[in-house]
């Protein structure tokens, strides 16, 4: 079945740094772009897929945790959001919530994967960004948001 | 599931005031959404979605909305669905896909059965899958059953 990706012939994972230049945070509003990378540009992308770190508790269920660089967490992932373009900067998916993004099971001591979801097309990651709606209150220190793209 | 070729996510807000029991709400027009073959729809409660992208706190419960789809013929394609089910992440990450069809978005709309703890200018969000009129031939064998 396209689309799904148990199709995928490569799965390349990119870490999207949320940082301000003054190390005060994530600003909301800011369009926080992906860093560039060929393989994801060259292939069609069947499936993407996005992981959070934390330690469980209030924060939401990790599912990849890294002892070095501060990664999102999934009570944090609620409030961002995904724009994803083209090679010709045509809005290919626009404003994906990221937590419909993460596929693992949130409850607490009830840990099961959900599907990926099919998102099919080719992208241009320079052009691809994520961010936060300003006015809600909500901060964000300087932390990593990890996507991974399944891709053929 | 058949794969997603265009998303866009639309928003419903519930208007100043907060609603009432039996109001139906339309779809506001987005020229992104003119002109489309639905082929998927998902919503979103507060606790996946917190904020709107234009800042308006997302509704805390679907239970008491359902959601109508028209094509463009006016022929209620979806009717009174609740939007409860709709939600991938209570079908294992699965979203609700159907044979495409050519939804005229500004028809369609959703109703308030049960408005308990909803609040006034609080937003349903719903991520709608679908493919540009002028593209489907080219995606097309991909959604015949």
């Amino acid at each position: 079945m396209l689309g799904n990706n148990r199709q995928a012939l490569q799965i390349i994972r990119i870490s999207i740094p949320f940082f301000s230049e003054t190390g005060s945070g994530a600003v909301a509003g800011q369009k926080y772009f992906f860093p560039e990378h060929p393989e994801i540009d060259n292939k069609t992308v069947v499936g993407i897929e996005l992981h959070c770190g934390g330690v469980g508790g209030v924060t939401g269920q990790p599912d990849s945790t890294d002892s070095k660089l501060i990664q999102i967490r999934p009570s944090q992932v609620r409030n961002i959001y995904f724009v994803f373009k083209n090679e010709i900067n045509e809005h290919l998916f626009e404003n994906v919530p990221a937590l419909s993004l993460y596929t693992k099971n949130v409850a607490a001591g009830n840990d099961f994967k959900q599907s990926i979801q099919p998102y099919f097309g080719k992208i241009k990651t320079r052009a691809c960004y994520a961010y936060f709606p300003a006015n809600t209150g909500f901060t964000l220190p300087d932390s990593y948001l990890n996507l991974t793209f399944y891709l053929r | 599931m058949k794969p997603i070729v265009r998303s866009y996510l639309a928003e419903i807000n519930l208007g100043n005031s907060a609603p009432g029991q039996g109001q139906n709400l339309n779809f506001q027009d987005y020229p992104q959404l003119r002109d489309i073959y639905i082929t998927g729809i998902t919503t979103f409660e507060d606790a996946q979605v917190a904020v709107s992208p234009s800042g308006k706190t997302v509704v805390p419960s679907l239970t008491g909305i359902t959601v109508s789809l028209k094509d463009i013929y006016n022929m209620d394609m979806i009717f009174q669905y609740p939007a409860f089910d709709l939600q991938p992440s209570l079908v294992n990450g699965y979203y609700r896909d159907f044979i495409p069809f050519k939804l005229q978005l500004t028809k369609s709309y959703i109703t308030i059965l049960d408005p308990t703890g909803l609040l006034a200018n609080q937003s349903v969000l719903f991520n709608i899958f679908y493919v540009p009129a002028k593209e489907y031939n080219n995606y097309a064998k991909i959604y015949v059953r």
